[in-house]
């Protein structure tokens, strides 16, 4: 107990000694380049990153050090510092072929140059997330940013294939997630026994996953993540489901089967 | 009475002649749909399979008339592409002496342009060409048979083009040789490396990527393979660890079928036929590179043995569902499920598919959920343990293995309770409770599989 709250003081203290000169510095950035780039802070306080207090300061992605600030928040690298382990975002990249090259070549590039037109053979996570210097990096979710991104590098009817295939494929995922949304209604209202319902609710949150993992499989062009993440796993937990559902339903018309579950 | 016999045997030849005229007219006629492959007439393609399957539905677009080479292709696209034309830029193709411009590969009639396929990068580099070509007569998996394979493979003509245009991604690569030289680089030594095979080669079904990173082999080439020099070719004593390529396209031969033993893990073989026999050399004459031949013997032999313990264990769970068949207690059953919808004999007869002769591994989508634990089991515990035992992952075998067992366990325990289900409803009811249609045969995603896949 003792040792405990000691560890939690001396947290808090180290955690106020950090974030002291963080904050002064947040002050500093924003300070001077609320006039120099007013619509970036603009982008960049309304983001995921923003906010009060912000959740990624500017010091996060660029580090303390004005000199070679850009280049450093370029860097998927700095990206993992926040969004790394094994998630699912980070998996889909990584697998795709925009990943792997990053990942065979990413050292040997100049960071320095802005991420526009083309300037890297292929895209770390800041190319599309901050696509020219923008600073919102949920804007690239927009279709006709995506577009705008894409266009640097691929064929104009490509990327409008490429993008209305991803958007029908999340489709279907949908429609597979809102059958067992329905599925799960109608037991509620039939009042199937609770331990039924919960295995079936279970299975639902398993397909919130499986659809994440398609739409970043989609997003980042994971084919992996698309296909046995993704439509596959869903496949799986939708007929789970059922079974789930179907088992409660045998359970209540029959009673006797108890001892076994 | 031997007039007679002669007069049965003419009979018998004419209708053998004849089935087998019919037999292949029909597969003629199949062909020839909208589709491709063998159920071409019950499928479209969506369109964006043009560019996974050039060969067969690529079409120019017609937005720029005109005949373009040389530099002017490179001086408009680099304000309309910059970023291929910088890596085109500093390709062996923009060093070479004459050039290889655009034109030579995508054509120069800009409203007839080419999506360049094998045919096309085989005009100058011939040999890998022939090599890939040469790969279909091993059989899949290959990448030579890689597209047809997944376009003749029932559920992807069942399920809705928009889900199944996943696969494509992977399986065209048989007709794109960017799935591995990325365009517009094309580089050899870019599809030297590991990773560039792991787009695709990764997940459930083949962890290629996990169990060769977790081996003695990748570990070493995690550590120190951002040094190596990726211009040798893939040959003894160029490397100190092997990569994918280096054992499975030995030598830079565009081939990687020919030493497939135990090839995709999904039905057990004899490791040993005359044939396996052949492969097993190949494969001790690459170990030999840098191991002793009677070391590389007993690890294909260790490798025998975790696929029959893998077998054993399978055909147990194989057997309980028989079983469960047999006595019509899966549930739902073969007819109460959503069925084929491209398959006449499956509405006329349907059938819970078990085991790979069966064709289960289309039937992963549409069946109970004790069926489904053993689809897993099969597709992804069992694969996982043969990859982590064909690439040296010890530990990944010791898991997979861990994960088989509980599997089957879980497959065990789930059939004693529908039996215990069918049971009560036979003591109770006296009949065996109907599957509910409006569970497994409705709904927004079974709707539209059935009526517009």
């Amino acid at each position: 107990m003792r040792r405990s709250s000691m560890a939690a003081l001396a947290a808090l203290l180290l955690g106020a000694a950090a974030s002291a000169p963080a904050v002064r510095a947040e002050g500093g950035c924003v300070g001077c380049h609320r006039t120099r780039d007013p619509a970036l802070v603009a982008a960049w306080s309304r983001s995921a990153h923003g906010g009060s207090p912000p959740r990624a300061p500017c010091a996060a992605c660029h580090g303390p050090d004005h000199a070679g600030a850009a280049a450093r928040a370029r860097r998927s690298a700095t990206c993992l510092e926040c969004h790394g382990g094994d998630g699912v975002a980070v998996r889909t990249h990584r697998l795709s072929k925009h990943g792997v090259i990053e990942r065979l070549e990413g050292l040997g590039w100049d960071w320095a140059r802005p991420l526009a037109r083309g300037a890297y053979r292929a895209p770390g996570c800041a190319y599309c997330h901050a696509h020219a210097g923008g600073h919102d990096p949920g804007a690239v979710r927009d279709p006709d940013r995506a577009r705008a991104v894409c266009l640097d590098c691929h064929g104009p009817r490509y990327v409008t294939r490429i993008l209305e295939a991803g958007a029908a494929q999340l489709a279907v995922g949908r429609l597979k997630l809102a059958e067992a949304e329905a599925a799960l209604a109608r037991a509620r209202g039939a009042g199937l026994p609770a331990a039924a319902l919960a295995a079936a609710a279970r299975h639902l949150e398993a397909m919130r996953a499986d659809l994440r993992a398609l739409r970043l499989g989609v997003a980042h062009h994971s084919p992996d993540d698309q296909w046995w993440h993704g439509q596959a796993a869903l496949d799986g937990a939708l007929l789970r489901l059922k079974g789930a559902i179907e088992r409660g339903r045998r359970q209540r018309a029959a009673p006797g089967a108890e001892g076994t579950r | 009475m031997s007039v007679g016999r002669a007069r049965y045997l003419w009979a018998a030849l004419a209708a053998a002649a004849l089935a087998v005229a019919a037999g292949a007219a029909w597969v003629l006629w199949s062909r020839s749909g909208p589709g491709a492959g063998l159920y071409s007439r019950l499928w479209r393609p969506e369109p964006v399979h043009a560019y996974w399957a050039p060969a067969t539905f690529y079409a120019s677009p017609r937005t720029v008339a005109g005949r373009f080479e040389g530099e002017r292709c490179v001086g408009c696209h680099e304000g309309v592409t910059p970023g291929i034309v910088r890596d085109w830029r500093a390709s062996r193709h923009a060093a070479a002496e004459p050039r290889v411009w655009c034109s030579a590969c995508h054509g120069a009639d800009h409203e007839r342009l080419r999506m360049p396929t094998p045919q096309v990068c085989g005009r100058c580099h011939a040999r890998q060409q022939r090599d890939m070509l040469a790969e279909r007569r091993w059989g899949f998996p290959s990448h030579a048979l890689a597209l047809e394979r997944a376009l003749e493979a029932p559920h992807f003509v069942d399920k809705p083009k928009a889900e199944v245009a996943a696969c494509l991604q992977c399986h065209s690569v048989a007709q794109k040789c960017d799935s591995c030289h990325t365009r517009h680089r094309f580089s050899a030594a870019e599809a030297r490396r590991p990773e560039a095979c792991m787009t695709c080669h990764s997940g459930p079904p083949h962890p290629d990527d996990a169990t060769y990173f977790a081996s003695a082999h990748g570990r070493r080439y995690l550590a120190e393979g951002a040094r190596w020099d990726w211009s040798r070719p893939l040959r003894r004593g160029s490397y100190p660890a092997p990569t994918c390529a280096y054992c499975h396209m030995h030598g830079g031969r565009h081939q990687v079928a020919d030493k497939a033993i135990w090839r995709f893990g999904i039905v057990e073989v004899n490791p040993n036929t005359s044939a396996n026999r052949v492969k097993r050399r190949r494969w001790v004459a690459v170990c030999a590179d840098c191991h002793d031949a009677k070391q590389a013997r007993a690890w294909l032999r260790g490798l025998d043995a975790e696929r029959r313990a893998a077998w054993r264990l399978l055909y147990a769970a194989e057997r309980l569902l028989r079983r469960l068949r047999a006595d019509d207690l899966l549930h739902p059953g073969p007819g109460e499920r959503p069925p084929y919808p491209n398959s006449r004999l499956d509405r006329l007869w349907p059938r819970a598919r078990i085991g790979f002769y069966e064709g289960q591994a289309s039937a992963f989508f549409n069946v109970s959920p004790i069926e489904r634990e053993y689809f897993e089991m099969w597709y992804f515990d069992s694969l996982a343990a043969y990859k982590a035992a064909a690439h040296g992952d010890a530990a990944g075998v010791r898991r997979a293995h861990a994960a088989l067992r509980r599997r089957l366990e879980g497959i065990r325990a789930a059939a004693a309770r529908l039996r215990a289900l069918g049971e009560a409803e036979q003591r109770r009811l006296g009949r065996r409770l109907p599957a509910d249609p409006a569970l497994w045969l409705e709904g927004p995603y079974t709707t539209r599989y059935l009526e517009e896949n």
